[in-house]
C-alpha cells in the first residue's frame, strides 16, 4: 500500500508537471516529501529537464529538486522532534 | 568508542545523494557542449576537404569534378543511345510500313524540283526567298517549298522563266489550317514576320513545347515545333509560337513541289456557285400571264415590273 501510494504520487507529479498544473504539482511534491525520501524526486526532475531540452541552457527543475531534497531532508529530523514534543 | 548517530548518517547520505545529483546535472550540461567540441574537432578536416573538393578552383578538385561530370554525362549518353537505337528501329519500321501503304494507294508519284537559294533576307525583304528555278523547269505559283523531305517552309508566289520567289509561312498575313500533334487539334497558323508564326488554340488544350505542327494541305507538310507557349489564364486563347528547325540564313538547297497548293477563297467559290446556279436554273422564254379578272390592272403592273427586272 505504501509503495502504491508512492508510485501514484510520483506519476501525479510527472503528469501534472508535463501538463503545467503547478498547483497540483506543488501539493503532490509536498505530500511526497512528507512521507518519502525526496531524493527520488531528483531523477524525475532530471528526466523532465532532459525531455524539455533544458540541459542546453540551465536545468532549473533539477537544481531546484536537489536544493529541495537537501533542504527537506535537513529539516525532517527537526520536524520529527517537533512531532515528539 | 566512537558513536555515529542516525541523524548524522542520514545527513551524510543526503549530502552524498545531492553531490552525485549535482555532478550528474553538471555532466548533463557539459556533455553536449563537450561532444560538440569533439565533433567539430574531428569533422572539421573532413568538412574542409569536402568543401575543397566540391568548390575549389584548384587543379585537383577541378579534375575530380570534371571526371565525375564526365562519368555522369557518359551514362546519360549511353542511355540516350539505347533509346535512340530503339527509336530508329521503330522509325525504320514505320517508314517501311508507310512506303508499303503508299504503294498500295499509288501515292508515290510526287516529284520535286531541286533548287538553290540565290537570294534571302538581308538582300530581299524578310520572309522571302529567291530560287534559281522557274517556269522553264516547271515551277508553279503556289507550289510548296521544302527543306529536306518533310519540312515545308513556304509557297512559291511568283515565277519567272529561270527564277521564282518563295514566300515563307512566317510572312505577316499568311494564314493556313495547321494540325498540332500532341493535343491533336486543328488550328489556324498565322505568320507574324521575322521568322515567327503562331497557332492559337482555346484555353485548356494541353499544348506543350515540342509539339509538331503540320500543314495538312501540303503533303507531307511538317512545318515546325512549338518552341514557346504563351498561356495567360485570363485570356480565352493560348498561343503556341513556332520556329523552323532550320535557320533561313542557313538555307542553300530547297525542294519545290510540282503541285500548286493555291486554292480559291470561300468568296470566290460562292460567287462561282452562284453564277452556275443562275445559268443552270434560269428558264428561258418564261412568260407570266394574268389569271384573274378582278385585279387585272394591278396584276399587269406586277408582271411588267417582273419582266423589267428580268
Amino acid at each position: 500500500m505504501n509503495y502504491l501510494r508512492a508510485i501514484i504520487l510520483y506519476v501525479v507529479i510527472l503528469f501534472s508537471l508535463l501538463q503545467s498544473w503547478l498547483l497540483v504539482t506543488t501539493l503532490a511534491v509536498l505530500v511526497f516529501s512528507l512521507f518519502y525520501h525526496t531524493a527520488f524526486l531528483i531523477p524525475l526532475a532530471i528526466l523532465i529537464d532532459g525531455y524539455f531540452g533544458h540541459f542546453y541552457t540551465m536545468p532549473v527543475l533539477s537544481v531546484c529538486a536537489v536544493v529541495w531534497s537537501v533542504g527537506v531532508e535537513s529539516m525532517k529530523p527537526a520536524l520529527a522532534n517537533l512531532r515528539n514534543i | 568508542m566512537r558513536i555515529v548517530s542516525r541523524r548524522t548518517s542520514n545527513r551524510k547520505r543526503t549530502l552524498r545523494i545531492a553531490f552525485f545529483a549535482v555532478l550528474f546535472i553538471l555532466l548533463g550540461i557539459l556533455l553536449p557542449q563537450a561532444l560538440s567540441y569533439v565533433a567539430v574537432g574531428v569533422m572539421y578536416p573532413v568538412h574542409g576537404i569536402n568543401v575543397w573538393l566540391k568548390e575549389s578552383g584548384d587543379f585537383i578538385p577541378t579534375l575530380v569534378r570534371d571526371k565525375q561530370a564526365l562519368d555522369t554525362r557518359i551514362k546519360e549518353l549511353e542511355n540516350a543511345l539505347i533509346v535512340s537505337e530503339r527509336s530508329s528501329l521503330t522509325q525504320q519500321r514505320l517508314i517501311e510500313e508507310n512506303n508499303r501503304l503508299r504503294q498500295l494507294f499509288n501515292a508515290d508519284g510526287i516529284e520535286r524540283i531541286a533548287a538553290t537559294v540565290i537570294a534571302r533576307p538581308n538582300e530581299l525583304p524578310y520572309d522571302l526567298l529567291q530560287i534559281d528555278r522557274g517556269t522553264d523547269q516547271g515551277v508553279l505559283v503556289g507550289a510548296p517549298v521544302f527543306v529536306g523531305t518533310d519540312l515545308v517552309i513556304g509557297l512559291v508566289v511568283h515565277t519567272g522563266p529561270t527564277f521564282a520567289f518563295v514566300q515563307l509561312v512566317t510572312s505577316p498575313g499568311f494564314e493556313a489550317t495547321a494540325f498540332v500533334a500532341g493535343p491533336n487539334i486543328t488550328a489556324t497558323i498565322e505568320g507574324l514576320g521575322g521568322g515567327q508564326s503562331r497557332v492559337r488554340v482555346p484555353q485548356g488544350i494541353p499544348m506543350r513545347v515540342g509539339n509538331l505542327v503540320h500543314l495538312p494541305s501540303v503533303e507531307p507538310g511538317v512545318f515546325g515545333r512549338i518552341v514557346y507557349v504563351e498561356n495567360q489564364p485570363t485570356q480565352p486563347e493560348q498561343y503556341g509560337y513556332i520556329a523552323t528547325d532550320v535557320p533561313i540564313s542557313g538555307l542553300h538547297y530547297v525542294a519545290v513541289g510540282n503541285q500548286s497548293q493555291v486554292t480559291k477563297s470561300v468568296e470566290v467559290i460562292n460567287q462561282r456557285v452562284l453564277e452556275q446556279m443562275q445559268q443552270a436554273l434560269l428558264v428561258d422564254r418564261l412568260q407570266l400571264s394574268t389569271t384573274t379578272t378582278t385585279t387585272s390592272t394591278s396584276s399587269e403592273s406586277i408582271v411588267d415590273q417582273v419582266n423589267s427586272e428580268i
